[in-house]
């Protein structure tokens, strides 16, 4: 029997249905979409639907087009009327021609519904009352908000006012709300402790490229096809942008994009099935499926944690001996003042070169023999001359490692040093988590140690007693943020604070005595007034004084680009909002012109002016308004570099509505030839983004050892395991919506460790075991699976879960540089338990996720 | 994307995009790009004879609006 409802007939949508664009909510890849939504009862038939395809018969494999159980739903608009909801891959995207991934597939059964799975949506602005929450008004809220903020500015300064939201695209959110955050929080209360929603503080992850002149978002996926190697460093694409993997690095492994290769390829230039190096401690899903297809062709590295950036100096190095650069191409498109530096620290040229790779051997692990591999498939040139072209993509594994700036540092200039930018088939930037879609006043710290930084580090500021209010936009730290036990605990306990004070048998919910009492409680006390804007009920929300309900995905109209073409499309609105829950954008636009009123009102019109311009009446408003931040984008093609990354200037939603799934890459230009909007398809081609246009090198540090976070535990027996943590294919962050699923819920009940054969035995645990994850830092409850993804001595765990976080075992360390967490490195002890195993546990699949043979 | 599947190790894995279906937990997707679990066949084992029986199915096969024919 099944384990939930099956459908076994799908809605066919008529010809007259609406019809909207979008792109998933999910992960970097940022597949296309197709939405159609038709009254329930008015359905189309098998040959006469809005598809324009025969459905009277099986679709045939790879067709293209793709319907499923999990593609349809039921919504109820406003209007009270029921509709049917379908939501199906676009074919005509180049980004995912068709094809989906176990997340996208589901985008439909994730609206909110009230006959479907998600009927747990915030609804109506929510105020703490004791142990629960009442609703409130949006008049009520805002004029709580809005008088507390001004009184605690103008009292204690604007950085008792600390914030936590996203920085992002998609995911219910895009330009509009990150404009309407921006002028909020940066040109509004100015506080300097913001912090964006997956990190500590307010930063970019890549300071270590775009410090060197080379934005992170700088290649096309087409270059995932045309590369002679692809590089994934830290990067587990099949997992987590599946469709860059399975429709651009698959096809070019397989040998499919050959055509493509000897129309793009200079004449006479040598093309064959690219090569792949995985760099990886774990052998994950994406090496186990690229050998079953490449054999021969797969190098998979798998360094000691923390250690990539001596790995990548090493193979630059080795590259550097072999003469595989290109000195003029060096001199003309780099500074040569600065290249001495990286010759001397990174490259260590006044070593021999057998003394920096046998001591990278001891400190990686990784063999010389392995480096030289790797260096040879990335660098050397190919028969007759011709430079190799090599696309480095490289993720969390690299940003969330120990030093952040110089690992990311240490690959950009290994791609620079390779001419690996610019070129078709090359380039060299992040993977991505989510989409992007940032454009804000510029922000407090505007760069590294090195360019004004480093930023500030909220967390230690509020469990230090730092702020009065904190502010959290769409992300849920407790689960999120590194060391979130010790993080929990402080904020709980100031939030326990705080509502001890100003409850005095019952919370008021009048704006005017609830402001008096709390602000009162911040006078007497450490107390911290906690404000969740949010979709959903999350962890941290159970301490918030204040909930605001926020709309979704399909919810607004909203815009963003994908990481792997800078690919601007429309995430157009399908639905309504569920009760009164309002977009990001309208929510800080509503507090911003209140705090407006209320210093016009003191007669500040000073502060007051600092809020104008927040008046917005429509998503597409609030576009336009960001848009000014861009500055002049009438600059022909060889200028593209001096443009922000994600420049619009231009761009309409309704010029977007008519490019659907085609879009418009960023950086867009005005051609000033033809006054035409011209979007980008390569980056850096011509310059790079410093004031002479030219690529800036940088001296790496050299190693020395452990952070005193991490290297208290080397070398204690009391814990044993090397401990770094990733995502699951399977679900999408907190699972906010995957663990309403069935299909999700099922088959990940529980936060789960990966743990080695070996290791299993001498612990006695079993895939199925329950078992205590633990250090100095926290403890986090774990369901084990065993298998072969780690090495003896290294244990893996999913980075987050609904019903647990492992975050609770990393340690509060830094990068000094960039104030950038090491979330994927720290040790831990295992103590498994020995209770029954839950009927939930008995029905997921413990079979090995790497094991694709047949 | 209605690839034929493989079977071996107790689960059925996709030749096209290797998602991966475990035949023993209801054809649960547990690794791959496969969004929708894989359809189940209710047998019935006449242990008389020995025959084995479909007799229904539970979810929809993969590239099919209706497990039954439409027009």
């Amino acid at each position: 029997m099944s384990l939930f409802t099956r459908k076994d007939t799908l809605p066919i949508p008529p010809v007259d249905a609406e019809r909207y664009t979008t792109v998933c909510q999910y992960c970097s890849a940022g597949c296309g979409y197709n939405v159609y939504v038709w009254p329930v009862g008015k359905n189309g038939t098998a040959r006469d639907n809005a598809f324009g395809i025969d459905l009277s018969t099986q679709s045939p494999m790879l067709s293209g087009h793709s319907y499923s159980e999990t593609m349809c739903n039921v919504i109820t608009r406003k209007d009270g009327i029921r509709y049917h909801l379908a939501i199906v891959p676009a074919k005509e995207s180049r980004i995912n021609k068709g094809d989906y991934s176990i997340r996208g597939g589901t985008n439909a059964i994730t609206a909110w519904s009230d006959s479907g799975y998600i009927r747990k949506r915030l609804k109506q602005p929510l105020l703490r009352n004791g142990e629960s929450f009442v609703a409130i008004s949006w008049k009520d809220a805002t004029d709580i908000i809005a008088t507390l903020v001004k009184s605690s500015m103008d009292r204690y300064g604007a950085d008792s006012i600390a914030m936590k939201f996203y920085d992002h695209g998609s995911s219910g959110v895009g330009f509009e709300d990150n404009w309407a955050a921006g002028k909020l929080f940066l040109s509004g209360i100015g506080t300097n402790y913001l912090s964006i929603h997956n990190r500590p503080a307010y930063n970019s992850e890549v300071w270590g490229s775009r410090e060197r002149g080379m934005h992170e978002l700088n290649y096309d996926v087409d270059d995932a096809r045309l590369a002679d190697t692809v590089v994934l460093w830290g990067a587990n694409t099949y997992e987590a942008a599946t469709i860059l993997f399975t429709e651009h690095i698959m096809p070019n492994l397989q040998g499919g994009s050959m055509d493509e290769k000897k129309q793009n390829f200079d004449a006479g230039e040598p093309a064959s099935e690219g090569c792949l190096i995985v760099i990886d401690p774990r052998k994950t899903a994406t090496v186990a499926v690229a050998e079953s297809i490449a054999r021969g062709r797969v190098l998979h590295i798998r360094p000691n944690l923390g250690t990539d950036w001596i790995l990548a100096n090493a193979i630059a190095r080795i590259a550097w001996e072999n003469g595989w650069y290109d000195k003029s191409f060096l001199e003309k498109r780099t500074d040569m003042k600065t290249f001495g530096e990286y010759r001397d620290k990174s490259l260590q040229a006044g070593k021999s070169l057998g003394s920096v790779l046998a001591e990278a051997e001891k400190i990686t692990g990784v063999s010389r023999k392995e480096m030289e591999q790797a260096a040879e498939w990335i660098a050397k040139p190919k028969a007759g001359g011709f430079k190799r072209r090599t696309l480095t993509i490289y993720e969390k594994g690299i940003i969330w490692n120990m030093k952040n700036y110089d690992q990311v540092a240490a690959i950009a200039q290994l791609g620079m040093l390779t001419s690996n930018v610019g070129r078709p088939g090359t380039g060299c930037g992040r993977q991505g988590g989510h989409q992007e879609g940032y454009v804000r006043p510029p922000a407090p710290t505007p760069g590294s140690i090195y360019a004004g930084g480093p930023p500030k580090n909220v967390d230690k500021y509020l469990t230090g007693g730092g702020a009065k209010i904190y502010w959290v936009g769409a992300t849920d730290p407790y689960l999120s943020t590194p060391n979130s036990q010790y993080f929990r605990k402080a904020l709980k306990k100031r939030s326990a604070t705080l509502l001890d004070h100003i409850d005095e048998g019952g919370v008021p919910t009048d704006p005017k005595r609830l402001a008096s009492r709390v602000l009162e409680a911040f006078e007497k006390s450490d107390g911290l007034f906690i404000i969740v804007q949010d979709i959903y009920m999350t962890q941290t929300a159970k301490d918030a004084m204040l909930i605001l309900p926020a709309a979704g995905w399909g919810e607004a109209a909203e815009t963003s680009i994908n990481c792997h073409s800078r690919l601007l499309r429309i995430y157009d609105k399908f639905m309504d909002a569920p009760g009164e829950a309002l977009p990001d954008w309208k929510i800080l636009s509503m507090v911003g012109m209140k705090l407006r009123e209320l210093y016009l009102a003191d007669g500040n019109t000073a502060m007051a002016d600092r809020f104008s311009g927040m008046d917005w009446k429509s998503d597409g408003e609030v576009f336009l308004a960001g848009a000014q931040e861009f500055g002049d984008n009438r600059i022909p093609e060889t200028g593209e570099a001096k443009l922000s990354a994600e420049c619009y200037k231009g761009v309409t939603h309704q010029i977007l509505r008519s490019l659907g799934n085609t879009g418009i890459q960023t950086p867009v230009r005005v051609d000033p030839a033809t006054g035409k909007l011209v979007g980008t398809k390569r980056r850096f081609t011509y310059s790079f983004s410093t004031k002479d246009g030219l690529f800036k090198w940088y001296g790496t540090d050299p190693w020395t050892g452990y952070p005193p976070e991490v290297a208290k535990y080397v070398d204690n027996p009391n814990y044993p395991f090397w401990f770094t943590t990733g995502r699951s294919q399977l679900v999408w962050q907190t699972m906010y919506h995957d663990r309403y699923l069935p299909e999700k819920s099922y088959a990940l009940p529980l936060p789960y460790i990966e743990v080695n054969p070996e290791d299993a035995a001498r612990l006695g645990i079993r895939s199925g075991d329950m078992v205590e994850v633990y250090n100095d830092e926290g403890s986090s409850v774990a369901l084990v699976y065993v298998n072969d993804a780690c090495r003896l001595g290294l244990v893996f765990g999913i980075m987050y879960h609904a019903k647990g976080t492992m975050n609770h075992l990393t340690s509060s360390y830094t990068d000094p540089k960039t104030t950038i967490p090491w979330y994927k490195g720290t040790r831990v002890a295992i103590r498994p338990y020995r209770g029954t195993a839950d009927e939930a546990i008995k029905k997921a699949s413990f079979l090995p996720n790497n094991d694709v043979g047949t | 994307m209605g690839c034929p599947l493989n079977f071996s190790n107790g689960r059925f894995v996709c030749g096209c995009h290797f998602s991966m279906f475990d035949a023993s937990k209801n054809g649960q997707a547990y690794q791959g790009l496969s969004s929708q679990w894989l359809a189940q066949v209710l047998l019935r084992l006449d242990a008389a004879t020995g025959n084995i029986y479909a007799e229904g199915i539970e979810g929809l096969v993969y590239g099919r609006v209706s497990n039954l024919n439409v027009s």
